[in-house]
Order: C-alpha cells, then sequence, then structure tokens
C-alpha cells in the first residue's frame, strides 16, 4: 500500500486543503509527522472562517456560505428586472481585522476551533428569524455549539449578552420545565436551538455595533446620512433594515422590508403624510396588519410606531442593504417565511405604492423557492 | 493535427489536440515547438496511467477552459468541497491507493488541474470518517508517539471523536 507520506510535500499540503477540521484533527493522532502538517494555522483560520465566521473579524465580509444571488420575490416585482451592478460585489460597509482576544477567543485559530467545537466557547452573532414571531428580523444573541445534538444552544436575553461584552464566561442551560426559585434567578437559558444545518441563518455583528449594548444603540447615523442634494440616500423600492424594539428593555433588533413611500417637507407631494420620513413596508404581512409598514421618522421621534396600535415597539435607526451577502442572506431566509400576503395581494400593496409601476407577469414571485436549495453547510460531520 | 505521446515505457498513444491541451504541459509545449509531429516524451508517466489521464482528458475535452480568476470570486464558497465529484469522475477514480497515487503524480506534472483536484479529493475523502488507527492502516503510516504523547493529542482531540 501506498504511504500518504510517499506524496510530494505540496500535494499533501493540496490534500488536506479538502478536509473538514474534524479528519484533520483526526490525521494529526497518527504520527508526529502528521500533527505538526496538520496543525498549520492556515488550515485552522480557514476552518473557522467557514464554519464559524461570525465569531472572527478577519477584515472581510462573512461568506463561507454558498451564496447564490436569490431573486427576491418583492425586489422583482417593484424594479421589474434585477439589478446587476458589478459594484454589488462589493461589500459597502468597512471591515476590519480584530483580534481574537476581543471575542475572547485565543489568538491561535486551532485552539479556537477546538474551543468552539468541542461547546467551550459561546460567541456572540445575529440570528435570522429567530423564535417562532420574529420573522424577517436580525436579533443578537450568545450561542454556543452543542456536538451531541449538532445545535447551536442560544440566548437572547440582552443582560447575558451584555455579561458577555464585558468578558463574563457564559454557560447557556437548557430552561428546566418547571422553573423553581431557585433557578429563576439564573437568565442564562437556552431560547432556542437551531441546528447546524441552518446556519445561513447567523450573521456576524456588524463591526461598528460591537462595542454597543444592544439595548442601548439606536443607530441614528444610518439614517441620517444624506444625499448631496440633503435628502436621505434611499430610495423608493430599496431593500433596507430598519431597528426596532417592543419596549425600552429590549434589545434593538433589525427588520428587514422596503421602502414604499417617502415624504419630506418642502417636497410638495406628500403632503398628505404629517411626518416626515420614509415609509418601510413589510410584505410578509398581510396589507392590514399593524405590522405592515412603519414610518421611520426623520427627527427620531420615540412615538410608539407602528402607530394607531398602542403601546408596540420603537423604531430606532435604518440602512440599506447593499452588501450582497447580507441581501442573499435575507432573500433565503424570505423565502422560508410564512407567507401571510398571497402573490396578488404583494403585487396589489406594491402597487398601490408604486403607481406608475409596470408589471411583467406573475412569474416574477416565482423566485421564491429556490432559496432554500443551498445546503447549510456542513460542519466537522 | 493528431499529437502523439511516448510513455516511460515506450508505449505510444496518439490522440487529438484538444484532448493533449486539457494538459497545460503539453498545452505549451505544443504553442513552442508548433506541429512537428514528433512523439513527445513523457519519461514522468508510465503507459498504463498515461492511458488513464488520456481517458480522462478525452472525456473531459469538451470542458470549458478554467480561468485562473474563477478562485478569487469573493462571494464563492470558501469550503474546499471534497464531495461535490461528479459520476464519471467518480467512476473514474475508484481506483487503487497506488494507481491514484501515479495518477495524481501525473497530473501534476502533466498540469492539469481538474484531474489533480479530482485525485486530491478522492484521497481526503479516503482519510475522512476514519479513525487515527484507520488511517495509518490503510496510508501505511507509523506510529511514532509515545502513548504519553498520544493520550495528550487525544484530549485535545476529543472535541472531533465520536461525532
Amino acid at each position: 500500500m501506498q504511504s500518504l507520506s510517499d506524496y510530494p510535500f505540496p500535494l499533501l499540503l493540496l490534500i488536506l486543503e479538502y478536509l473538514p477540521a474534524q479528519s484533520l484533527a483526526l490525521l494529526s493522532q497518527t504520527s508526529h509527522f502528521f500533527y505538526r502538517l496538520a496543525s498549520s494555522q492556515t488550515y485552522w483560520k480557514r476552518l473557522c472562517l467557514t464554519d464559524w465566521p461570525w465569531f472572527f473579524y478577519d477584515g472581510t465580509c462573512e461568506h463561507s456560505i454558498p451564496l447564490v444571488e436569490v431573486p427576491d420575490p418583492v425586489q422583482c416585482v417593484v424594479e421589474g428586472k434585477e439589478r446587476s451592478n458589478s459594484n454589488e460585489h462589493v461589500c459597502p460597509y468597512p471591515h476590519k481585522v480584530l483580534d481574537h482576544g476581543q471575542f475572547f477567543l485565543p489568538n491561535d485559530y486551532k485552539e479556537a476551533y477546538r474551543l468552539i467545537a468541542g461547546g467551550r466557547y459561546s460567541g456572540c452573532l445575529q440570528v435570522l428569524g429567530s423564535l417562532v414571531d420574529r420573522q424577517m428580523s436580525a436579533f443578537a444573541g450568545i450561542a454556543t455549539y452543542d456536538k451531541r445534538s449538532q445545535t447551536f444552544c442560544i440566548s437572547y436575553n440582552p443582560l447575558i449578552i451584555s455579561q458577555w461584552r464585558r468578558g463574563r464566561k457564559i454557560r447557556l442551560l437548557d430552561r428546566p420545565i418547571e422553573e423553581t426559585e431557585e433557578v429563576s434567578h439564573l437568565p442564562e437559558f437556552v431560547d432556542e436551538r437551531i441546528p447546524i444545518s441552518e446556519r445561513h441563518r447567523f450573521r456576524r455583528i456588524p463591526e461598528d455595533l460591537l462595542e454597543w449594548d444592544s439595548r442601548e444603540l439606536n443607530f441614528r447615523e444610518f439614517f441620517t446620512s444624506l444625499r448631496p442634494d440633503g435628502r436621505p440616500g434611499f430610495e423608493i423600492g430599496d431593500e433596507v433594515e430598519i431597528q426596532w424594539r417592543f419596549g425600552t428593555r429590549e434589545q434593538w433588533a433589525w427588520w428587514r422590508g422596503y421602502v414604499s413611500r417617502m415624504s419630506a417637507s418642502g417636497d410638495g407631494e406628500d403632503d398628505m403624510e404629517d411626518e416626515e420620513g420614509i415609509t418601510v413596508a413589510f410584505p410578509h404581512y398581510p396589507a392590514h396588519s399593524p405590522w405592515y409598514s412603519v414610518v421611520v421618522g426623520v427627527h427620531g421621534s420615540q412615538e410608539p410606531n407602528p402607530r394607531d396600535t398602542g403601546d408596540l415597539g420603537f423604531v430606532g435607526g435604518i440602512r440599506k442593504v447593499t452588501c450582497l451577502a447580507h441581501r442573499a442572506l435575507w432573500r433565503r431566509n424570505f423565502s422560508m417565511v410564512h407567507h401571510h400576503v398571497e402573490q396578488d395581494r404583494i403585487v396589489e400593496a406594491l402597487q398601490a405604492g408604486f403607481a406608475n409601476l409596470q408589471l411583467d407577469g406573475p412569474d416574477v414571485l416565482g423566485g421564491a423557492e429556490e432559496g432554500e436549495q443551498g445546503d447549510g453547510g456542513n460542519i466537522a460531520t | 493535427m493528431p499529437v502523439v505521446l511516448q510513455a516511460s515505457d515506450n508505449q505510444q498513444f496518439t490522440i487529438e489536440k484538444a484532448v493533449a491541451e486539457r494538459s497545460m504541459l503539453l498545452k505549451n509545449m505544443l504553442e513552442d515547438v508548433g506541429e512537428a509531429g514528433e512523439p513527445i516524451p513523457l519519461p514522468n508517466v508510465a503507459g498504463s496511467i498515461l492511458k488513464k489521464v488520456i481517458e480522462y482528458c478525452e472525456h473531459h475535452k469538451e470542458d470549458p477552459v478554467p480561468s485562473a480568476e474563477e478562485d478569487k470570486d469573493a462571494f464563492e464558497s470558501s469550503r474546499r468541497k471534497a464531495d461535490d465529484i461528479d459520476e464519471w469522475d467518480a467512476q473514474f477514480i475508484k481506483v487503487g491507493n497506488e494507481e491514484l497515487f501515479e495518477i495524481i503524480l501525473a497530473a501534476n506534472y502533466l498540469d492539469i488541474k481538474p484531474l489533480l483536484d479530482l485525485g486530491c479529493k478522492t484521497v481526503a475523502n479516503m482519510i475522512k470518517g476514519k479513525t487515527p488507527e484507520q488511517i495509518r492502516e490503510m496510508f501505511n503510516i507509523e506510529n511514532d508517539f509515545t502513548p504519553e504523547e498520544e493520550d495528550q493529542i487525544r484530549r485535545e482531540n476529543e472535541w472531533a471523536a465520536d461525532a
């Protein structure tokens, strides 16, 4: 039999590149030679960034999951065509290289991998479509990988997140069936378990939000960034994320929708609207639902929003979804959302907002199913 | 104009130019020397292996030539997937360890990147899912760890065991 070590060194390195983390680790147990070879930071860096990209900041956009540009049903209706601008491939957000130490991980990639895969590390990330009633939202959570069940245990408790930020080691516990007095003061319960096969629901905490407490940050900057003509840099049909929260003690989370209306003072066109702002529609809700649209006020009022629904929550900032990676994440997520709105209702609702729109036909919605194709990536199985 | 290849054991193979051009080495050679019609000697490749390599190139002669830029697509999955092998290739590469080794070396020498990748993926797939003992046995690796060292590494790798 041919010995593996007979392969010329460069070819051996090539072969090892195809190994998943688990096999690489087991190969390192065979001999001194393979231990040294399989301990190379090159492999472990790649594996860390592929398998747990949300915990590492290497100066690039996270793009480990196979990203296909999923046609967005609503976007297609709005524009009648997909934008295809080569600039779209460039993520507009600045990405910094950050020390692992900031996230309480060792700077050694192999060691970091070991801690994460072994469930001995809890990291912070954003979860799309968390729990049952948060469709098309991204909430920050603390996540610990559980090898046995191949799931991520996640807590969305803002208290836990802020303790994590301060460097406390978080151990998440499964919620007991009956909460006794004894455990009720412990908030470290798992709110949700997400199988590794659904890892496309995770995304990194953006660099510019890292140092903020998720309860405090109200991301106005994104809103106030104005175009040269003095108007907010948004257009009708833009895919946006708004920051919104249920109450002042809750954390801010991002919700994805579309700009369906713009009204500005002095505009002259939209004088029906008394508030100056951007109306964002969430087409997965029925058009009559209070959740269907909210107005993001220019002046950042802390009025409950949506209006006319009582104390239902508050709008923070707004930002455009321009990064291809994030757009693909949302779209894949959208394809799994239970659509309250039937196809024609979407069209109807959007027509109301876009009177001049020309529709090409009903097939524009066909793309929704395609988002589910990609596998979630397989980790160390 | 056909191309004649001569293996290390003097076996000769006459193939289409398009087939030969799957090999970057041969492609460059043919550009340099023109179409002299002389057999091209390949002293590093045995006839039986060359036959196999030609079979691969025949099957893939219509494939688009991969561009060097392709790998750099920022949004391509950065994970190198070992399991995306097409059916024909999978059948083709079902060979003994020794032969696989020779094919990989030949693909490397002849600079046929897709075949080299196929070979490396296949070796990686053989390592996948095996215990250290099975890997040692399969690839003839001598265990030179002391029991203490072995124990320590096993503990280090606890996360990877029995998943």
